[in-house]
């Protein structure tokens, strides 16, 4: 049984379009893969001799199960935006004579192979075969790493359930933000009591039966619930929600751009897809505490500045406006075939990631926290987000040719167009220009000339707008034909 | 009114489609039948510029259409559901459509109102998207939306298929 589903899976992989001139893009992508998985071997080989050095009087291994807890929730919150329950095409297997349970024990069984699950096998690995060189019982060692494990797999199935159930997902967030409030106003630490049972764990090492059932009870409830709604009306078709439908006739005022907003309002409000990116985009806010709480690159590396000004108002920016006009992907034969002029429908793209960009900005106020030069850097950077940026973005969008289906999430890694090689060069201006028009005015003049220089540059493109929207219709136009086929192809 | 010269269209060597000469004339219903297969969709394709002619070329009221955008205020269609924005509800669709044609919201109920017998109450009124219509009801949302704006050209790709025989007319 299992062999006829995976020879689907390689023939529908084989012949998806996209394999023909995406090859370069599986290559990269396996290649990230091995990145990360490289990465995690070695945090996980020298976890144990940096825990060591810097915690001398504590055993390690007592350390790693007292913060065990944040890597959970870590896990969780990653699963939740980029994890996906790998979907098959059940529809054509419910009629002929394949047992139910058989496809949902290999659905089940396959995200168990997915790569989340293999960061977590790769990172414990090395240091539970540390652990044992350096001494410590073979059996506790063996066992926790084994209670780990299932550990890891409760976590993957729970992620399913809090995706596809509202209740469990408001639970856990509810869950997280009391220990997250209690941790933060010092009344209770959480860490302690369940280090403490991740540590008894380690000492009574048969207590690792309790994780393994763990598991197999979110197994369990998983494959019911999947059970459950096997049928065409369930899992298959969408939950049918009552519209509320928006009256945003406000936006009028916009004039012949208006309908084009009101549609891409309307898109992001009622569709999976842009609304992760929105979501994701918001993150982008607090990039800039990455950057601003280390000294060493507000004081040795200060053209870096100019780079994390640009993601903190740029977020929504960088993500949707990437994947300009691939949104509409669903419906560009009617927005070919009807009386639109090409240059009002950028446009409104144009003026929804303006402005993203001031909303953002508005939103990264409290950055004043680190001084006036800080927020002046963020004020520069949105200028040239604006005046710029914007136009770099949709020019790159117009060589962009991958269809979207927007009612569903996109997967992990399955952002394959940004790794496409024109993309990435236009991804370059987009980082590039922005450290070298900060740091040359920066360099030889002074602090203030840099902002003045990245400010100005968005104020000369802003001026040029015009300019640039023709451009960039005239590749729309060139590339018309082929963005068509592309678009029409499903996946 | 729509005119066709030496059209075809070859994709990797297999000619799909090869009209030598076709006059359409203003105020016809021009009923297109065909085998499967013979061309007709393309054709469509042909004809609002979705796709490029090998050889040959469509005029649209003496309009080239593969070399001018004039003949789309005019001209409207309905070929298949990528011709549908899904995650609007129908009534949201009709506006945007009227709002693309010039006509406002009135005008627009005005229209509509008058198919309230071909929509046999499923699909004005019924807060759902189009995507969540059955097909048969995108179709008759697609049908009603490509007559709005009152275009001189409206071309319809097996408009019957999926609706029920009392609908058909």
């Amino acid at each position: 049984m299992i062999k006829h589903f995976l020879g689907l899976e390689w023939k529908q992989f084989r012949r998806a379009s996209y394999f023909q001139k995406g090859i370069a893009i599986k290559i990269l992508l396996f290649l990230a893969v091995l990145y990360f998985g490289g990465i995690a071997i070695f945090i996980g080989g020298i976890m144990f001799f940096g825990l060591k050095k810097t915690f001398p009087d504590i055993d390690p291994i007592v350390m790693v199960n007292n913060y065990l807890i944040y890597w959970i929730l870590f896990e969780l919150m990653i699963r939740y935006f980029m994890q996906q329950l790998p979907v098959m095409n059940i529809k054509p297997l419910m009629i002929i004579p394949i047992k139910r349970n058989s496809v949902i024990h290999y659905l089940l069984g396959k995200t168990m192979l997915s790569f989340f699950n293999f960061i977590s096998f790769l990172l414990f690995l090395p240091f539970s075969i540390v652990l044992l060189f350096q001494g410590y019982p073979l059996v506790s060692v063996i066992l926790w790493f084994f209670a780990l494990m299932c550990i890891t797999m409760s976590i993957n199935f729970l992620n399913f359930l809090i995706n596809k159930s509202n209740t469990v997902f408001y639970g856990i967030a509810a869950a997280v933000i009391v220990i997250v409030v209690l941790r933060y106003f010092n009344i209770f630490d959480v860490t302690e009591p369940i280090g403490k049972i991740f540590n008894g764990l380690y000492n009574q090492p048969y207590l690792a039966i309790i994780p393994l059932l763990i598991m197999l009870g979110l197994y369990r409830t998983n494959f019911n619930f999947i059970r459950k709604g096997f049928y065409l009306d369930g899992a298959i078709s969408k939950k049918v929600k009552e519209v509320n439908a928006t009256d945003l006739s406000w936006m009028d005022r916009f004039g012949g751009i208006a309908p084009f907003l009101k549609n891409d309002v309307k898109m992001i409000t009622r569709n999976a897809r842009p609304k992760q990116v929105v979501l994701m985009s918001f993150f982008f806010l607090f990039y800039g505490l990455f950057f601003f709480t280390q000294k060493v690159y507000i004081e040795e590396m200060p053209y870096l500045l100019g780079f994390a000004s640009i993601f903190i108002t740029g977020g929504f920016l960088l993500s949707f406006g990437q994947l300009v006009p691939s949104w509409d992907s669903e419906y560009y034969k009617l927005l070919m075939s009807q009386n639109i002029p090409y240059r009002q429908y950028l446009e409104s793209k144009w003026y929804l990631m303006v402005f993203a960009v001031i909303v953002a900005f508005t939103l990264s106020t409290p950055y004043l926290y680190f001084g006036v030069d800080i927020y002046l850097i963020i004020a520069a950077g949105a200028l040239f987000n604006i005046g710029l940026n914007t136009f770099i973005t949709l020019f790159g969008g117009a060589l962009n040719r991958v269809p979207i289906e927007l009612d569903t999430k996109a997967k992990a890694f399955s952002n394959t167009n940004g790794f496409n090689p024109t993309q990435l060069l236009i991804a370059l201006p987009k980082m590039v220009l922005p450290i070298i028009i900060f740091f040359i005015p920066y360099h030889f003049i002074n602090f203030n000339a840099g902002l003045l220089a990245l400010a100005l540059s968005g104020v000369i493109g802003m001026l040029f707008k015009n300019f640039f929207l023709n451009k960039i219709e005239q590749v729309y136009q060139k590339g018309k034909y082929k963005t068509i086929a592309a678009f029409s192809e499903k996946k | 009114m729509i005119t066709t010269s030496n059209l075809s269209k070859t994709y990797n060597g297999v000619t799909v489609l090869n009209i030598e000469n076709l006059d359409i004339p203003k105020g016809q219903s021009f009923g297109l039948v065909g085998n499967n297969g013979a061309g007709k969709t393309t054709y469509f394709s042909l004809l609002l510029d979705l796709i490029q002619p090998t050889t040959g070329h469509i005029k649209n009221n003496n309009i080239l259409v593969h070399e001018s955008e004039d003949w789309k205020p005019f001209t409207s269609s309905f070929i298949d559901e990528s011709f549908l924005i899904g995650y609007l509800t129908a009534e949201e669709y009709f506006y945007f459509i009227g709002e693309l044609r010039d006509l406002s919201k009135a005008d627009v109920d005005a229209l509509v109102s008058q198919f309230e017998d071909f929509f046999h109450g499923e699909i004005l009124g019924k807060k759902k998207y189009l995507r969540d219509l059955s097909k048969g009801n995108q179709k008759k949302a697609g049908i009603v939306a490509a007559l709005i704006g009152n275009p001189e050209v409206i071309i319809l790709d097996e408009p019957f298929a999926n609706l029920d025989p009392t609908t058909q007319i």
